[in-house]
């Protein structure tokens, strides 16, 4: 199959992307517009806004979190709070994707998906959690522990780059492997209606096997999601997009990333499931 | 003996652009010494030459002993640095980590000079041995020089405020003789030895002088410091494997050198300057933009300062195990810190070498009291580090990097505005007396006033002031009073707002913690019954303005209006709340204080303007800007879900 096959089919049923999209959407707003408040009530009338459009914006910033940085750092409270209450919502979302691309796509599908698998989803996914926090401290604690010895005696930097290069790489193929078999322990209990234990003991098995095939896939929907970051960071520093019309235009731009996005992990996932 | 020096030195190399003294000249010194890379260490013979030019007859002299202060925890620059120097725990070294200098023998005309001790004039710490105290053996007249003969050791520490070795290859001797101290006259007129010891947030001061210094060592060891190098690497006489380097520095006020086996020396030049890039292997990359950094520098200064009088310039760019060794500045010797593939678009390693750089001008052609004054190089350096790396790379000289753009003098001053307290000891206050956020002080602080001065007086005004100041006090220990002078005598010829108020401006600046925040905290705009010859109804137009800060300033105010006029006034600045009232056919849109932000000391820029037509464009560009990064982290998060 060919790639632009497998991407088709994260994108062959919009309204299932839309329903992701939406629910983020609204989560983020709710943050989004608490900074168009905030920086309303604190610089609103002031005419260095005009800066923040064109990008000059270090020091408006700067004495806006000097002066009003109160009324900013209770959002990033918010935002860990958003990301554990989304990390729950995420295992009703993704357990009605998985249903809808196992049992077949209808408008109620993955509400029914969602509420049957909730539970098993929800502790598939902390598991899965666990097991890479374990194999991100396992990487990368004895890494950044040996860091500060390393400057005092090493006389180059190369190898420190190099050699945390490799971690970054290692810590990849263990994250894909777990995130394999994370899909395919969620597979094997929609499909095969296995007990999470089992599905889990299963999955990461046939994932010892079957990772290697599927990373160049995986690989290239990494190079893909990088692209679409570059893609913004480039879009976001032109010009033209400081007006009113073009901020709009910047928004639209930034929403249609955030949905292909979704829409390829639904891909991943449809993938995924073919291969187990 | 001092004419000699300069006669043997221009055989092989001339250090300054000068065949006649640059300075007085009154402190010289001739090494011929031993360099052991097992222990870290040097020996051998010091020769001084002291000219007494007060009007004193000095009957003991001072010496620096700098590497005493990493003899153990009980020296006072330990001890009050509470055994952290710079981030790093000293706590628990090993006895032979730390590092320190014994002078075995002083001989003064022909006879040993027994009456040395260590003194404390600054604590009652007597375990502090920073400064030795010679009683002499013959008096020295005024206009007479002193000769002195000493033998000595010094052992490097383990790096701590860069002076020292890392692990066994890397050795950067800096501080690491003994020095003499400067006679002078005090702010109260009373001549004395100025000669303090090492205490924490102190750095260096010393005369001007000769530096003739002969250093034997290992074959294998690359080398490099102040001056030019007369002789390199000349094998030595029955001693296999050893070679001597004779380097040959004139009117400086130190002298520094490194050496390693596992630096790569790059040469390149600037006009009459020789630079010697010393860097490891894999900083090769590196190596057109730290060169580039110094070049542009050096071009810099020459256009807006003075031209640089030495033939020579070494950077050092230590390698990581010696990156403590970075970060300074010694005479036509600079240290940065640099790392491998870092991203072109993060200046951070060329504003360094040309905050170093500028050193060069601000403490040594200009040597003032880094001890007492710090601001005066520091706050100095910093401005120009700002204007050099502005002028090479525009405004988003410092940073550059996926759209993420800072100016250097744009970041100056923010350190400065986002200190927690600014109400912390003065710009002038003695450095080692400091209380409070020191850098964002000594350095930032200082460089915004500076950007201030410079922003009232206009750049080709405050070049000129500041080639005035430095021609005028060039290879002398200039002190607060001779700059202030200069910038009284600025404001006063080229008059502008500030001009009438700079007495208290340069008080409340330099001598007070004063804090500038002005505000507009309304506009208005409203019909009224009465109207012009023509019959057009005339408004009320008002605004608000509010002093919050006890800085006072005169400060330009800029009426918007509706037509797309404007109008500029300027407010005394004095009162706590100012009222502008105008009865006109035209209506006031906004009003905005200081609007080409020459009051760069101003603390918060945002509430210098208020308008009745706000554009929001801004504030949703964040704001989506929000929502995106948002619902980028919660899809990241949530990958295993």
């Amino acid at each position: 199959m060919g790639l632009m096959q497998i991407i088709k089919r994260g994108f062959e049923n919009p309204r299932l992307v839309s329903i992701v999209y939406a629910i983020q959407l609204i989560l983020a707003m709710t943050i989004g517009l608490q900074v168009y408040q905030v920086f309303g009530a604190s610089i609103g009338n002031s005419l260095s806004l005009e800066g923040l459009k064109v990008g000059d914006a270090h020091m408006v910033i700067n004495d806006l979190l000097n002066t009003h940085g109160a009324s900013l750092s209770p959002l990033l409270g918010q935002v860990r709070w958003m990301v554990i209450v989304y990390l729950i919502v995420a295992a009703f979302v993704h357990g009605g994707i998985w249903h809808s691309l196992i049992n077949g796509y209808d408008k109620v599908s993955i509400w029914i998906g969602g509420s049957t698998y909730f539970f098993r989803m929800l502790m598939i996914g902390f598991i899965m959690s666990f097991i890479f926090i374990i194999w991100s401290t396992l990487v990368w604690g004895p890494y950044l522990s040996k860091i500060r010895y390393w400057m005092e005696h090493l006389p180059s930097e190369e190898p420190i780059l190099w050699g945390g290069i490799a971690m970054v790489v290692l810590w990849s193929f263990g994250s894909i492997f777990i995130f394999v078999a994370s899909s395919f322990c969620k597979v094997l209990v929609i499909r095969d209606q296995e007990k999470v234990g089992s599905a889990l003991w299963k999955g990461i098995k046939k994932s010892i096997t079957k990772t290697w095939k599927c990373l160049p896939v995986l690989f290239l929907f990494f190079v893909l999601l990088a692209f679409l970051y570059l893609m913004h960071s480039f879009v976001d520093d032109w010009t033209f997009l400081s007006t009113t019309i073009g901020v709009f235009l910047l928004f639209v731009i930034q929403q249609l990333i955030v949905w292909i996005k979704i829409g390829l992990r639904v891909s991943t996932y449809a993938y995924l499931k073919d291969r187990l | 003996m001092i004419i000699g020096l300069c006669a043997q030195s221009k055989e092989h190399c001339a250090p300054t652009i000068s065949e006649e003294p640059l300075s007085e000249r009154l402190a010289n010194y001739i090494f011929d010494i031993d360099f052991d890379h097992e222990l870290h260490a040097v020996s051998g013979n010091e020769k001084i030459f002291w000219k007494n030019n007060s009007p004193d007859t000095i009957s003991f002299v001072r010496l620096y002993m700098y590497l005493n202060a990493f003899k153990g925890p009980e020296s006072s620059y330990l001890s009050g640095a509470n055994m952290n120097v710079m981030g790093q725990d000293l706590r628990g070294r090993a006895p032979e980590d730390w590092g320190y200098i014994q002078v075995d023998k002083v001989i003064q005309d022909d006879q040993t000079i027994t009456d040395i001790s260590y003194v404390q004039p600054d604590d009652d710490n007597d375990q502090d041995e920073s400064v030795l105290h010679i009683n002499l053996v013959s008096d020295i007249l005024p206009g007479e020089t002193l000769i002195l003969d000493l033998e000595f050791v010094s052992k490097l520490p383990r790096t701590i405020a860069r002076s020292g070795y890392a692990d066994h290859d890397f050795n950067h001797f800096v501080h690491w003789y003994p020095k003499m101290g400067v006679y002078e006259e005090d702010k109260e007129g009373d001549w004395g030895w100025n000669c303090h010891q090492f205490l924490r947030q102190m750095e260096f001061y010393g005369d001007h002088g000769n530096y003739d210094v002969t250093i034997e060592l290992d074959d294998k060891f690359v080398i490099g410091g102040s001056g030019c190098r007369q002789m390199y690497k000349e094998p030595v006489t029955d001693k296999p494997g050893r070679v001597e380097t004779r380097f040959i520095a004139h009117d400086v006020i130190d002298f520094g050198w490194v050496a390693s086996p596992n630096l790569v020396e790059y040469d390149d030049e600037w006009h009459h300057v020789e630079i010697r890039l010393l860097s490891p292997k894999s900083h090769a990359s590196l190596r057109d933009r730290l060169i580039g950094a110094a070049k542009h520098s050096l071009q810099y200064f020459e256009d807006h300062v003075g031209t640089y009088p030495y033939n020579t310039l070494t950077i050092l760019d230590p390698p990581l195990h010696g990156l403590r060794s970075g970060f300074m500045e010694y005479p036509t010797y600079i240290t940065g810190g640099a790392f491998y593939s870092f991203p072109k678009g993060v200046r951070s390693m060329e504003s360094l070498i040309v905050h170093e750089f500028a050193h060069q001008y601000f403490m040594q052609i200009l040597a003032n009291n880094e001890k007492e004054d710090p601001w005066l190089d520091e706050g100095f350096v910093t401005f120009y580090e700002d204007c050099v790396m502005e002028d090479m790379h525009g405004s988003s000289s410092l940073i550059d990097l996926f759209g993420y753009k800072v100016g250097n003098s744009t970041f100056t001053r923010n350190e400065y505005a986002s200190m927690s307290n600014k109400r912390t000891s003065p710009i002038t206050t003695v450095g080692y007396k400091f209380i409070g956020d020191y850098k964002a002080t000594i350095y930032s602080k200082t460089a915004t006033v500076l950007q201030t001065l410079k922003r009232y007086l206009g750049a080709v005004q405050f070049d000129e002031m500041i080639k005035g100041y430095f021609e005028a006090n060039m290879f002398t220990h200039p002190r607060k009073d001779d700059f202030i002078k200069v910038v009284k005598e600025a404001f006063a010829q080229y008059p502008n707002t500030l001009s009438s108020s700079i007495d208290q401006f340069l008080i409340d600046a330099l001598d007070e913690s004063k804090i500038v925040d002005y505000s507009v905290i309304n506009v208005g705009s409203a019909p009224s019954d009465e109207t012009d010859d023509s019959g057009n109804t005339l408004y009320h137009n008002w605004s608000n303005l509010e002093r919050k800060g006890d800085f006072i300033v005169p400060v330009e105010l800029r009426l918007y209006w509706t037509d797309g006029t404007t109008s500029d006034q300027v407010w005394d600045g004095k009162d706590p709340i100012y009222g502008v009232y105008e009865l006109s056919a035209r209506q006031l849109r906004a009003l905005e204080i200081d609007p080409e932000r020459k009051l760069f000391l101003d603390i918060d820029f945002n509430n210098n303007s208020y308008t009745l037509a706000p554009d929001n464009g801004g504030i949703w560009k964040y704001a989506t800007r929000s929502i995106y990064w948002v619902q980028n982290i919660v899809q990241s998060a949530s990958f295993l879900m």
